[in-house]
């Protein structure tokens, strides 16, 4: 059996992508964080604790070669690595229904005012499934469509707002307190899920380990590197173009910048950056629910004597996590007020900081405890005779 | 260095002649009844092979009697070429006078002294016979013999070779393949003149007993894929196989997705250049399309003519072909969903010209579309199937009173008559796409009228998920394209001129992402070689 692979390169894009949807849904209504061009420049600060979040996780999987995160932790910490997985597949889930109700939300309050609100929640996130179902291989390749459409559109929209460009809103604000500062910085960092579902897919990438290059370094930087320079260049345009704080004073921010380019064909180009975020929206549902199911598949195990819910959800890994994502994207859909609580707590980066740094401290310290066990044991059987 | 003695290597010949010798004798399976082996027995043989044979009209014998032996020389109607079986069974047969005692002698004689066919084979099994009988081999059996001899004699009426009629072509080779495999077979040799050029013959259907051929280069396929469709078409688990697409979905990954990672042709220099990239392509008696694989989907838009035009010419041609899909399938859908649902993306003047249009129809704009894609798709199919002339006139009746009586009438807009004139003309620009793509306008219609741009997006994401499934033999279909390879680019939506692309021999198995087995089948042939020698 030939085992499902993408290549590096596939899998920088596809994180990329799926990065840049968080960015896009950025909205309105944060307060305490900084504008103008120190919101560039937090951009790029936000690397830093990026790089800080990836470490735990990287030691991990280079203490642990050929296993995906998920098989890492629960096989340093046993019975409560089996929780881990299970609260990672819970995490996985909710946040695609999240993408998938946010992006509704989007739909629904900025274009189509007078639509179904689930429908489009119901049929995006069963794209979604679909582009899991047929596999990593399959969205893996879509996302190279998908960065060649962003990549026009991004530079058109470039071209198009060039002549609105205001140099002098970039120094509106040229002072803000140290924490503002971080807290703005630790808040663009603090989305970044695509950091677990690498680790997740792992395995499953051509990273040129065979050739002895370390498990995925490079791929980490040119990703995370990629974003950042986009998220800095994007918060540049929305700044110097519509002014002011892009996080606070606008809902949508980039949407809004959309609807101020005018192309030279079209009247407004506020709908096909609609197009393009519905793209990078699906590759991340797409994405997160495949890792989902990965995770899953390490939380519960098949067997085939035991007859229970737990061993019926193994068999049915996809349908369980599709039916789940369903669930919350309807129920998250049909209350902005929750989905708004969620957006805050996932916003303030306890959830990640709890899944990239203490999930895979507890793994490595559980993993060195048990490995000077054996060690002692090998050495008092050594004794012995 | 050590140098072999001139008499091991006649030795070693004389063995490989014995073994090609002793390979026209078809073994029965061992699996086979004792009731199915022939008997000694001419008449016993006789009446089976009349009885299994449900006393069909078709089949023919005479009795002879050459040399005091009893002698039944069997065909099928219409099947042999009466002037050679005259001439090469007949007259040698009638000429032998006295020599044969017993009908082993006969056999021997047939063996090893007579040329009577190239084509030559025995068999011990009725069910062989019936094989060869109805491929119009002339069958002789001997009286006290429970071996029957086959002649190939085969001379039954064909179509003969003409211009390929869905890859017309300006300049290069006016050849397209026929519908007898054996005639197919040779306009391929005839292009490749190397011995690596293989043809693997093998039947098909358990009824209809097909003749199929696999045709690849061994130094150059994968042994992997080789294996595989063999095994996949050994195990066809159909009773009557008429057509290369009865084979198709037995050898796809997703054999319902929009598009296939295996393509057809009917030209023998396109199905040579496709097999000398180490691709395998399969013959199927009866039809002139054959089946290659595996086929990348940017082929789709590629013809011979590219390749004899100035490259210059062919990158604008390519670029018309990929323009020209993507507006087939999204053009209607597109104008839908602008008119529908997203009218501030217009300018003004288009703006104004689109909604006078449309305001005096009174069906909605995604109705009409549909509509009038319907009647388009039913004139087109009444045309097809219509002989010539009548088809003329559908098409007369379908521009002229439909299209310009519904306008005048005010049932249809004259923006949607435009958009669907254009879509029927791009639509046959890449043939090979056009089941899919006609299907697909549908859909995009639907997802335009109900969900606008939103629904359009989704639809193009999802067909591409689905396009981005497809891969045969471990080789993606949307290569080199997505997995990216700019080198690969040479030949996908530019055609680089002929002193850059000679420089570099293509291989299928180097495309990025491919999965294929690079294990040849030549490399493994020649190990043998060099142990026999050894």
């Amino acid at each position: 059996m030939v085992k499902t692979r993408i290549s590096g390169s596939q899998a920088v894009v596809l994180l990329f992508l799926s990065r840049m949807f968080a960015l896009l849904t950025v909205s309105g209504g944060r307060d305490g964080q900084v504008g103008g061009g120190l919101a560039v420049l937090a951009a790029l600060c936000s690397f830093l604790f990026q790089l800080a979040l990836f470490l735990p996780g990287w030691l991990l999987a280079r203490r642990h070669p050929g296993q995906n995160f998920a098989e890492a932790v629960t096989g340093c910490l046993g019975g409560a690595g089996r929780g881990v997985s299970l609260l990672l597949w819970l995490l996985l889930v909710l946040l695609a229904g999240m993408s998938a109700a946010e992006f509704e939300h989007f739909l629904v309050s900025a274009v189509y005012e007078q639509a179904p609100r689930l429908l489009f929640a119901f049929l995006f996130l069963a794209a979604a499934i679909y582009g899991a179902w047929l596999g990593l291989e399959a969205f893996g390749r879509f996302a190279y469509f998908g960065f060649t459409v962003f990549a026009l559109l991004a530079v058109s929209l470039c071209f198009s707002l060039a002549g609105d460009f205001q140099t002098g809103e970039l120094f509106a604000q040229t002072s803000a307190s140290p924490a503002s500062f971080l807290r703005t910085a630790w808040s663009m960092a603090a989305g970044d899920i695509e950091l677990l579902c690498f680790f997740l897919l792992l395995p499953s990438l051509r990273t040129g380990e065979d050739k002895g290059a370390p498990a995925g370094k490079g791929l980490f930087f040119a990703w995370n590197g990629l974003y950042t320079l986009a998220a800095a260049g994007f918060i540049l345009l929305t700044v110097g173009v519509l002014g002011g704080n892009p996080s606070t004073g606008q809902s949508y921010p980039f949407y809004t910048l959309a609807c101020a380019a005018e192309g030279s064909l079209l009247a407004r180009t506020d709908a096909i950056h609609m197009s393009m975020w519905g793209i990078l929206g699906l590759l991340r549902c797409c994405l997160l629910l495949y890792c989902a199911s990965i995770a899953l598949r390490c939380a519960v195990t098949v067997s085939s004597r035991r007859k229970s819910l737990l061993n019926w959800a193994a068999g049915h890994r996809t349908a369980v996590t599709a039916f789940i994502a369903f669930a919350a994207a309807l129920l998250l859909a049909g209350s902005p007020a929750a989905l708004n609580g969620l957006r805050r707590i996932w916003g303030g980066g306890i959830p990640i900081l709890c899944v990239l740094a203490l999930f895979p401290a507890a793994a490595l310290v559980a993993g060195a405890v048990r490995s000077k066990k054996r060690r002692k044991e090998a050495a008092g059987h050594g004794e012995a005779p | 260095m050590s140098r072999r003695k001139p008499v091991a290597w006649k030795k070693c010949l004389q063995q490989r002649l014995e073994q090609y010798r002793r390979e026209s004798y078809i073994s029965p399976p061992s699996d086979v009844p004792r009731q199915d082996h022939l008997k000694s027995s001419l008449l016993e043989n006789m009446i089976a092979l009349r009885q299994q044979f449900s006393n069909s009209s078709d089949l023919l014998n005479r009795e002879l009697t050459v040399c005091g032996l009893k002698v039944q020389l069997v065909a099928c109607e219409g099947m042999v070429s009466l002037q050679s079986l005259s001439e090469l069974l007949a007259e040698p047969l009638n000429a032998l006078e006295g020599q044969m005692s017993s009908p082993q002698q006969l056999l021997d004689w047939f063996r090893g002294q007579a040329l009577l066919a190239l084509d030559q084979k025995e068999v011990c099994t009725y069910s062989q016979l019936f094989q060869f009988l109805m491929s119009g081999f002339a069958v002789i059996m001997a009286d006290g013999l429970d071996t029957a001899v086959c002649f190939g004699l085969q001379g039954f009426n064909f179509r003969s070779i003409s211009e390929p009629s869905a890859e017309v072509n300006v300049r290069g080779s006016r050849e397209g393949f026929v519908e007898p495999l054996r005639i197919n077979m040779t306009m391929i040799r005839r292009r490749i003149k190397s011995p690596r050029l293989k043809f693997e013959l093998m039947t098909a259907g358990s009824q209809s007993r097909t003749d199929i051929c696999l045709v690849y280069m061994t130094d150059r396929v994968s042994e992997d894929f080789v294996n595989q469709t063999r095994l996949r078409l050994q195990q066809l688990p159909m009773d009557i196989v008429l057509e290369s697409s009865y084979l198709q979905p037995f050898l796809e990954k997703h054999p319902y997705s929009f598009f296939s990672g295996i393509g057809t042709t009917e030209r023998p220099d396109t199905l040579c250049a496709k097999v000398a990239e180490g691709r395998l392509a399969i013959l199927v008696d009866g039809t002139p399309f054959a089946l290659i694989l595996p086929y990348l989907f940017h082929e789709n838009f590629q013809t011979v003519d590219d390749y004899t035009h100035r490259p210059i010419y062919a990158a604008f041609a390519r670029v018309l072909k990929y323009l020209s899909f993507y507006m087939t399938i999204l053009l209607p859908g597109l104008y839908v969903a602008v008119a529908v649902h997203h009218l501030e993306l217009l300018p003004h003047a288009l703006l104004r010209r689109v909604m006078a249009a449309e305001a005096s129809t009174p069906f909605p704009l995604m109705f009409e579309a549909l509509i009038i894609q319907l009647i388009y798709e039913l004139m087109r199919e009444a045309g097809l199937r219509l002989p010539r002339p009548v088809g003329h006139a559908i098409g007369i009746v379908g521009a002229l009173v439909i299209g310009d009586a519904a306008v005048s009438a005010g049932l249809i807009g004259s923006p949607m008559v435009l958009i669907v004139a254009l879509t029927a003309i791009t639509s046959f620009v890449v043939p090979s796409l056009y089941d899919s793509v006609t299907v697909l306008k549908f859909l995009f219609i639907l997802a335009g009228g109900f969900f606008g741009l939103f629904g359009v997006t989704l639809g193009m994401c999802s067909l591409l998920l689905n396009l981005c499934s497809v891969s045969v033999g471990g080789v993606p279909a949307t290569a080199p394209a997505t997995p990216f390879n700019p080198y690969s680019l040479r030949d996908m939506f530019m055609r680089s001129g002929w002193r850059f692309l000679g420089k570099y021999v293509f291989h299928i198995e180097d495309v990025p992402g491919s999965q294929m087995g690079d294990k040849r089948l030549h490399g493994q042939e020649s190990a043998g070689e060099e142990k026999m020698d050894g």
